[in-house]
């Protein structure tokens, strides 16, 4: 199944690459006969989640900036948000900044170490491969306001400083390329600072006004700034996915951000080709949304609507020297995690902080391998399936989460069973139905009594963290 | 396929749940009926619709549908009833999963909602209940205990609250559980609910006294009574409050241990602590205080679910 996945996203992703090599003239509206979204919550909240985000389950966050140069101040501590941090004479970061770096050290001149000199979207995405996930989202620019591509309306972007290299551009291309995982991409709506906001940089210990490094000034941060930007992401990278985050660093006076015009725009460019895509969003744009974030918690109950747990492996987003390998979450808890969340219709987005030269840390790549691994034989509990009745016995001991797949009943055991697995009988089974282990090669026997079905569990089992249970269900 | 699968994008199908009467009382006979139209732009392959009963967890009917071409309307009924023990929200629920192709499942669910407020109905055998401060209710709704509470403090120096009990339930090697689902009533951040045990809960100074609760926003609290006077006197916890979450004490001997989960797959450990004067089989249980010292007259409801008492 996940060999098929593959090759159906490599198929659907040269289709639409292609289509984008046709002239802006030639799209037109068939989309299913769908008329074209007006920019009103109203019409936008008619978008559907798109099949292929309802089946993928599992995607890679990543946040990649300057904030990778500095890489936090201390351990617990989030990396992406040094500018922040260090802005004010109350936060520890406040002071670390000024004994490593100097009172007039400022956080823009962390930019010209900002290289990506070892930076290899091939390898990235390659690694998002091995990692079992279908879709990522990069951060195009976060809320120091840097954007990883040449804007137009900035020169505060890694085409012109840092980098000098599209850093989205040239990922969007290789997940394009290689077509097996689906290209999205973070947008921060409002920034730390920025003149435009009524905010401009100082420097933290003199109060001195700074210059912020690129700044074009504009007179409407939403209208000159904000949404162009987002149009220009959109129509030069075609993402697969917009996630929209820093909304609530309004502009001077709180205008509403207008999101429902790019919005209308995302949608209706996707439907209007001659091969539509499904695209999705987020909910921080501040009115519609496709679904659901939970940031670094999970959903604890089963939801209709369908919803993303982000969630870091350490503590920060960005890149933190001071992590260490006790700060990060274990492979044992990821795989649990991303069973848990498949079970009551959410996806997991994992995110990784790569160093300032592109580099991935190796514990990062560990955990998405060993991720990988698990999904390479459970994946058919995972990729395309959906909740059943239930997520799980709540309450019980025992660790076990439900999935429904085509034709399949899935029991994921969070853990190594020993002897006899018993469920309750009430799950979908009929007196000839196969058990089976995913991994291991022959069905398994399976009694019934006591309103519980006990299966007979194998002495050697395919995964020591978690493992797979599939009954047939015809479902007929 | 179209090879973009964009085809099966779609908000559908559509699933509702209405109940005959509209408002069932508590107690009364419900007809509810779950209606399903396939707006597709493709058949449901495959379809079970699971027709449920409030707080159920199993399904009353379970209804193969087999393939739903487009535009399909299908009515089903159940008979049922509102139930005497239940309150919160109240549904009757209908899911349905179905194949979209050989490589898509999905489902849809709906239901319809009555809400039934919590009323102190007390509890029932074997639980018993408690109380050092004189504003204490409670309430038992199937799985669910509730607390309504005052009082001043829950630590060493003043040990106010409600609670409810399993007398001589934690033998010498047991785990004592329960999800602390919510805490209503006071924006005090200190006010706290969770698990309590103790050689006799309703006399701290016999031993073997501790409490492992869930505070308003400043986390978990771990309190034992290390030198069998009855008064808290070590204390582990903090960091972030979460509701609901799941409390863990486990007893092994005169050492306990205390655990948390936000999510029921990883359990942090709180701290592990020695109460030498821990005897025999210990009372155990669940309580709440308002912590309303500074916030005074107020009171808390703590809702507490799969309460659970396993020798290990």
């Amino acid at each position: 199944m996940n060999v098929s996945r593959r090759r159906f996203l490599t198929t659907a992703t040269a289709l639409g690459s292609a289509v984008l090599l046709a002239p802006p003239g030639a799209a037109h509206a068939i989309g299913g006969g769908i008329p074209d979204y007006r920019p009103t919550k109203e019409s936008l909240d008619t978008h559907p989640v798109p099949r292929w985000y309802k089946d993928a389950k599992f995607g890679i966050f990543v946040h990649w900036g300057v904030y990778s140069v500095p890489a936090g101040s201390a351990r617990q501590m989030a990396a992406e948000w040094y500018l922040w941090y260090q802005s004010f004479d109350t936060d520890p970061t406040w002071k670390y900044h000024r004994d490593t770096y100097g009172q007039d050290f400022l956080y823009d001149d962390f930019i010209p170490q900002f290289r990506a000199e070892n930076y290899d979207p091939d390898s990235w995405v390659r690694l998002f491969e091995q990692a079992g996930a279908e879709y990522f989202a990069l951060t195009s620019k976060h809320h120091d306001g840097f954007a990883l591509w040449p804007s137009k309306v900035t020169n505060r972007h890694a085409g012109r400083y840092g980098p000098k290299r599209d850093l989205v551009g040239e990922l969007m291309a290789a997940a394009r390329k290689r077509g097996t995982v689906r290209p999205g991409l973070y947008y921060s709506l409002g920034e730390f600072f920025n003149p435009a906001l009524g905010r401009p940089m100082k420097n933290a210990y003199t109060g001195a006004e700074v210059p912020m490094t690129g700044y074009k000034p504009v007179a409407d941060y939403i209208g000159d700034y904000e949404l162009k930007q987002l149009y220009e992401i959109i129509d030069r990278y075609d993402p697969e996915l917009l996630w929209a985050d820093g909304q609530w660093f309004r502009p001077a006076g709180e205008p509403p951000w207008r999101s429902e015009e790019p919005l209308a725009h995302y949608y209706n460019q996707a439907k209007n080709r001659s091969r539509p895509k499904g695209v999705v969003v987020n909910d921080r744009f501040d009115t519609h949304f496709d679904y659901a974030t939970y940031e670094q918690r999970t959903n604890p109950t089963m939801d209709a609507q369908k919803w993303e747990c982000c969630i870091t492996m350490g503590y920060s987003w960005g890149y933190n020297k001071f992590e260490t390998e006790e700060d990060y979450k274990t492979s044992e808890f990821l795989v649990h995690l991303l069973a848990d969340v498949t079970s009551k219709n959410g996806n997991l987005l994992l995110n990784i902080g790569p160093k300032p030269d592109g580099t991935i840390p190796d514990v990062m790549q560990r955990r998405l391998r060993d991720i990988g691994a698990w999904l390479k034989v459970n994946g058919p509990a995972v990729y395309g399936s959906t909740p059943w009745l239930r997520a799980e016995e709540e309450g019980s001991p025992l660790g076990i989460r439900y999935t429904v797949g085509p034709g399949k009943f899935n029991i994921i055991v969070l853990g190594a069973p020993s002897g006899t697995l018993s469920v309750p009988a009430d799950i979908p089974h009929s007196a000839t139905s196969r058990i089976r282990l995913l991994g291991h090669n022959r069905p398994l026997k399976w009694t019934r009594s006591d309103g519980k079905l006990h299966i007979s569990v194998p002495e050697t089992l395919p995964s020591e963290i978690a493992n797979t249970f599939t009954v047939d269900w015809e479902r007929r | 396929m179209n090879g973009v699968g964009a085809h099966t994008d779609t908000l559908g199908p559509a699933l509702s749940v209405t109940t005959e009467p509209a408002e069932p009382a508590v107690g009364a006979a419900v007809t509810a009926t779950a209606v399903l139209v396939n707006d597709c732009p493709f058949p449901l392959r495959g379809a079970v619709l699971y027709l449920v009963d409030p707080g159920a967890t199993t399904a009353a009917r379970t209804i193969p549908l087999g393939d739903l071409r487009r535009g399909a309307k299908i009515t089903r009924s159940w008979r049922t009833s509102m139930p005497a023990d239940a309150a919160g929200d109240i549904a009757f629920t209908a899911h349905l999963v179905f194949d979209v192709d050989g490589r898509s499942a999905d489902c849809a669910r709906a239901a319809k909602t009555v809400s039934v407020p919590y009323e102190p109905n007390g509890v029932r055998d074997p639980y018993r209940t408690f109380a050092t401060t004189d504003d204490a209710r409670f309430g038992q709704y199937g799985s669910r205990l509730v607390i309504w509470a005052g009082g001043a403090d829950l630590s060493g120096g003043r040990d106010e609250k409600g609670g409810i009990r399993l007398p001589g339930a934690a033998a010498t090697s047991s785990v004592v559980q329960v999800k602390t689902v919510s805490l209503t009533g006071s924006d005090n951040p200190s006010a706290k609910y969770g698990i309590a045990v103790a050689n006799d809960l309703t006399a701290p100074e016999k031993g073997g006294y501790a409490v492992l609760t869930m505070s308003q926003s400043y986390g978990v609290e771990f309190m034992t009574d290390s030198d069998g006077d009855g008064h808290l006197d070590t204390w582990a916890g903090g960091g972030a409050s979460t509701h609901p979450a799941w409390l863990r004490l486990i007893r092994s001997g005169a050492t306990y241990t205390a655990y948390s989960t936000t999510n029921g797959l990883a359990w942090n450990e709180i701290g592990s602590v020695t109460v030498p004067s821990a005897s025999g089989v210990l009372d155990a249980g669940v309580v709440a205080s308002a912590v309303n010292l500074n916030h005074p007259g107020t009171t808390v409801r703590a809702l507490f679910d799969h309460f659970t008492v396993e020798e290990s």
